[in-house]
């Protein structure tokens, strides 16, 4: 059971607060792990290192997606502009093809390409 | 070196402030953080982050507090802000080994046998589970209360309050506690 000086030093009202105060007196006793502080520094020193790190390498991170998406951005432009000739192109090509046959059916020149080419010798 | 000297070396990032902050302060940092998870590596660990937080936020300390008030003020932070995803982390756990075969959960509600049942270690986790239950500011003011034996006035400092919402913190504390015990150890509570 509790010891009474326990009871008296930690002042406390009843046992349960004389029980956790006794707890707390064992938890406190716990000290940290030798060397903490040098791990601490180490983890300290470390991580300014990082950053220092960290702030050079920034500038590929950054660079190449930017690359990546202005490569893509010139991509698809190209594609849209060479997309674009081509249509033009072939509208030219098929407005031709167009006038070409209207002239063909009014000049009656369609019968002309369908007609048959086999010559018959006259004795 | 004074604290105004300190502040300035780590303003300046020379590496002997660095060693004399922690020096200094690292035995405060790690057992205010062991109180609030219980654990040696664990508190270690949380005190590698106060100290970097020390070093990245001085710009910000006005000096409207003690240095040492606003080192306990980080830790304070930390060490719940560590306490909350430890129990995410439990609660996950707990969730993960209903699903597993033959997985069981520590059973609280044993009864105590005839020995001192403060010298059991179960019951020292018994009792800092009941803290961890504990509302995160009565937690803290307990915590600062009644381990690392701080006064009231320095409390309301570390948890910017008044030195009446302190003590009133610390009353539903220990009454909080007295309930959560009483369950486990009722040869021990006041009837």
């Amino acid at each position: 059971m509790l010891k009474p000086e326990i009871m008296d030093d930690m002042d406390l009202p009843n046992r349960t607060d004389a029980y956790i105060a006794k707890i707390v007196a064992g938890e406190k006793a716990l000290e940290p792990k030798p060397y903490a502080a040098i791990r601490i520094l180490q983890h300290i020193e470390s991580e300014l290192q990082a950053r220092e790190t960290g702030r050079w390498s920034l500038f590929p991170r950054i660079l190449q997606p930017a690359l990546v998406v202005s490569g893509l951005v010139v991509a698809l432009f190209l594609g849209v502009a060479i997309g674009r000739h081509k249509t033009t192109l072939a509208s030219t090509e098929a407005t031709a093809e167009a006038g070409i046959e209207t002239l063909r059916s009014e000049l009656f020149l369609s019968d002309f390409t369908d007609e048959e080419n086999t010559l018959y010798l006259v004795e | 070196m004074t604290d105004q000297e300190l502040i300035e070396g780590i303003k300046q990032q020379d590496r002997n402030a660095f060693r004399f902050l922690v020096g200094q302060h690292q035995r405060l940092v790690i057992k205010t953080a062991y109180y609030f998870v219980g654990d040696m590596d664990e508190a270690e660990d949380i005190s590698q982050e106060v100290f970097m937080q020390i070093i990245d936020s001085i710009g910000r300390f006005r000096g409207s507090s003690t240095f040492t008030t606003w080192i306990y003020r980080i830790t304070v932070n930390k060490s719940l802000t560590r306490v909350k995803r430890n129990k995410r982390r439990e609660i996950f756990t707990r969730l993960e080994s209903l699903f597993r075969p033959g997985a069981s959960t520590p059973n609280l509600q044993e009864p105590a046998d005839e020995s001192d049942p403060v010298e059991k270690p179960e019951n020292k986790e018994l009792l800092n589970r009941a803290i961890a239950s504990l509302p995160d500011n009565q937690r803290t003011a307990f915590i600062l209360s009644k381990y690392e034996e701080l006064s009231y006035k320095e409390i309301a400092g570390i948890m910017e309050l008044s030195l009446n919402a302190v003590e009133s913190l610390i009353h539903r504390a220990k009454i909080n506690l007295q309930k959560s015990l009483s369950a486990h150890f009722p040869e021990y509570v006041k009837t």
